[in-house]
């Protein structure tokens, strides 16, 4: 089996396998219990919360929250820091866990930054918005996760808090962390989102990051774990695991990006080679982990399908349905209706190899030429 | 003092001198539908009581037997010996909330003491004992309790009736194949016909990979909803894919789902021959999209000479999406995974075909063959409720 759907989910790594396993069989112990076990656990949690401080560039005094992933921590960022009747500024390339989540606050006025046609936030417009508007709170993502296009955080944020310093701006990096450098410093950001299985941790677990002296309002409660932000019993097992794979990933990050840029690399060769007909959604130096494309006259749901007979596993942006056939992102970009309907996504991780870029490779030029001549 | 469930038939009850093959059909189907609860199911006139099973069972078995074809209403009650004190004992078991009520009694055992009036007076005043809030009104009632002391030597004390789904026992009015797509209709079409006795076979056609394997889950948890009415079923999965490039390729482009109906209904007729089915179903309803106009069905009609059922030929599609939330259909059939891939959806199909034009365009195909095919690459999946 060829899996090329990394940005959906990943396969565990051993490592992260491993340690949630150990943890699970010696460390099952509720953080908060009295007793020397929830004492020993309590202490688990610690050091994984520091690993990932760490791994982030963050400071001792500032927040980590850990929950149950991305969606969860998108949810605590738009809800917790953005207060009632907020100004909002997000762009309309966000994950559904922001765009939607945005969507539904009631007493914000929110306004959505169009994409770039390579697939960034326009910063024209966005420094138009900022002109004209006073934003308290503003979540722009890091990397996209349908396209790959990496937003230039740093400057957007520069851009922000040069207008109003006291805008607290939010980044989904659940595409980026452990891929490329995710520094909370050199960002400028107050609050990050991160998830542990886009990077070969467990599912289940993944993290808010807030920067120190930034009020959070709870959006769950009970019985007060995560200094009361967070209530729930700490998932440790989880928790431990994905600091141990995101620490690995961190130290690995220029040999792994190395590695995966030269996969996407060669199915771009390799479609060039043969002169095939396909069009890059977004900029082809985003990240290399992964590549869009829109294929004219194929349906992306019906190559994947004819794929996955081949045991090959790739994402696309759209379902081969007459009701849905739209892409908010891919659109937002410019793109036309059979450029989204024929978009498909390919979505790599370490653990795939140049031999299986060129066998996908030509197996998409191979199913195109058919599904193009039928 | 026992509980137990009464339940009663439809319009078994009207049958003459063959009544005794749809009660044991409704037998069966009874038993069927309860198999792995332990209970008894036995005949006492014209109904069947279901008893001797776990009280934490009574809610399972209630929900699964107002499923089952044949039955008007059921009531859950209270079996007592024909004995006035041990009866009005039994009374104070029965809670009725604050409401107007009445009491019944129906005194068909005639060497019960007390006449029929008399003792639903003395009912009804140990109701009122246990309730002061209660009123009786016997003209207006919320609520009526019924006591019927009957021949055996057992008195019934119920309250409350539940809707069945009525009809007529499954399998009563011998098979038939039903085209199963992943849409609202076809489902409502198979419950409707199965309603009225028939055993079901259902047909289902997908164009992987054209179409999803989730297109195909959908179709196989619609069978697995309907099951629960119909009992259990086989499902015939036959790839279409084949069928659907060669349209495509070989004739007017207009004609795609003309065609296709038309090739669906000469494989589904071969299926029912070899199933012994005796005929077909269809979910069409008259001019509900393009190939439902008259002249679409008659062109998918002249390909079979088998009966071709259309229980909703002449149903509204807010009729049709009202059975289908009631029997709990609706919200499988939405899901966004289309049994059609759009790559096949001509843009502007023909609505009124002609007969003469579309067997023309039949010429370029090798049908017979792609028929054979069809019915050479079905997969068989068993349905259980």
């Amino acid at each position: 089996m060829i899996y090329f759907d990394n940005a959906s989910t990943t396969k565990i790594s051993q490592l992260g396998l491993d340690t949630y396993n150990e943890i699970s069989k010696n460390c099952y112990y509720n953080c908060s219990s009295l007793h020397k076990g929830g004492l020993n656990a309590n202490k688990q949690l610690q050091q994984a919360r520091e690993t990932i401080l760490n791994s982030i560039n963050g400071q001792f005094n500032d927040t980590l929250i850990f929950c149950s992933g991305a969606t969860e921590a998108n949810n605590m960022a738009v809800f917790g820091l953005a207060k009632k009747g907020a100004r909002i500024l997000t762009s309309m390339g966000e994950h559904p866990s922001i765009y939607n989540t945005f969507k539904m606050t009631k007493n914000n006025v929110v306004d959505f930054v169009p994409l770039a046609e390579n697939g960034q936030v326009d910063i024209t417009k966005f420094q138009e918005l900022i002109n004209e508007n006073n934003y308290d709170f503003i979540s722009i993502m890091l990397v996209n996760n349908e396209t790959g296009a990496i937003n230039d955080i740093a400057k957007l944020v520069e851009i922000a808090k040069s207008k109003n310093e006291k805008t607290i701006f939010h980044s989904d990096c659940v595409q980026a962390y452990g891929k490329i450098d995710v520094l909370v410093d050199n960002l400028g950001v107050d609050a990050i989102s991160i998830s542990s299985h886009k990077i070969n941790g467990p599912k289940g677990i993944g993290a808010l990051y807030v920067k120190n002296g930034l009020h959070l309002n709870p959006i769950t409660f009970g019985g007060g774990q995560e200094w009361g932000l967070r209530s729930g019993t700490e998932n440790l097992p989880a928790i431990v695991s994905f600091a141990v794979v995101a620490e690995d990933k961190v130290k690995n990050i220029k040999a792994n990006y190395e590695k995966v840029k030269h996969i996407k690399e060669r199915i771009i060769e390799i479609f060039s080679q043969n002169n095939f007909d396909y069009k890059i959604n977004g900029d082809v130096n985003g990240s290399p982990y992964i590549l869009s494309i829109s294929l004219k006259g194929v349906k992306g749901e019906v190559l994947l399908h004819k794929l996955e007979i081949d045991d090959i596993l790739i994402g696309t942006g759209s379902a081969c349905s007459s009701k849905s056939s739209d892409n908010r992102i891919l659109n937002s970009m410019g793109n036309t209706k059979d450029e989204i309907m024929g978009n498909i996504r390919l979505s790599f991780g370490v653990d795939n190899t140049i031999n299986e870029a060129e066998l996908v490779a030509n197996k998409i030029i191979e199913h195109c030429n058919y599904l193009r001549n039928i | 003092m026992q509980r137990l469930i009464i339940l009663r038939y439809s319009e078994i009850h009207l049958k003459g001198s063959n009544r005794g093959f749809f009660e044991k059909c409704l037998y069966d189907n009874t038993v069927k539908a309860i198999e792995d609860i332990k209970a008894t199911v036995e005949k006492g006139g014209a109904r069947y009581i279901v008893k001797d099973y776990d009280a934490k069972d009574e809610k399972k078995l209630i929900s699964r037997l107002t499923k089952v074809f044949g039955y008007n209403w059921l009531s859950v009650a209270l079996c007592v010996e024909n004995d006035p004190d041990k009866i009005l004992q039994a009374v104070n078991e029965i809670k009725i909330s604050n409401c107007t009520f009445r009491v019944t009694t129906r005194r068909a055992d005639k060497n019960f003491p007390i006449s029929s009036n008399e003792f639903s007076a003395m009912v009804g005043e140990i109701v009122l004992k246990n309730n002061a809030n209660l009123k009786v009104n016997l003209d207006n009632f919320d609520k009526e309790l019924k006591v019927d002391i009957r021949e055996n030597g057992y008195t019934f004390l119920y309250l409350d009736s539940i809707k069945c789904v009525g009809g007529m026992p499954t399998g009563c009015a011998g098979k038939a194949i039903c085209l199963l797509s992943g849409g609202i209709d076809s489902p409502v079409a198979i419950y409707k016909i199965a309603k009225r006795g028939a055993k079901i076979y259902a047909v289902h056609f997908h164009s992987y990979p054209y179409t999803s394997e989730r297109a195909k889950q959908k179709v196989v948890d619609l069978a697995k909803i309907l099951s629960q009415y119909c009992g259990k079923m086989k499902l015939y999965c036959v790839s279409f894919t084949k069928v659907q490039e060669e349209i495509h390729k070989k004739c007017d482009p207009k004609l795609m789902i003309t065609i296709m109906r038309r090739i669906m209904m000469r494989v589904t007729e071969k299926l029912a021959h070899r199933l012994k089915c005796k005929a077909i179903v269809t979910g069409e309803s008259l001019g509900q999209v393009a190939s439902q106009t008259m002249e679409g069905i008659m062109s998918s009609n002249s390909v079979v000479s088998m009966p071709v059922f259309r229980p909703l030929i002449g149903d509204d599609k807010n009729d049709i999406i009202d059975v289908a939330k009631q029997i709990g259909t609706f919200d499988t059939s939405i899901l966004p995974y289309e049994d059609c891939c759009t790559v096949f959806l001509p843009r502007n199909p023909i609505i009124k075909p002609q007969l003469d034009y579309v067997a023309k365009q039949e010429q370029n195909l090798d049908i017979e063959q792609l028929v054979k095919d069809c019915l050479k690459n079905i997969e068989i999946i068993e349905i259980n409720p």
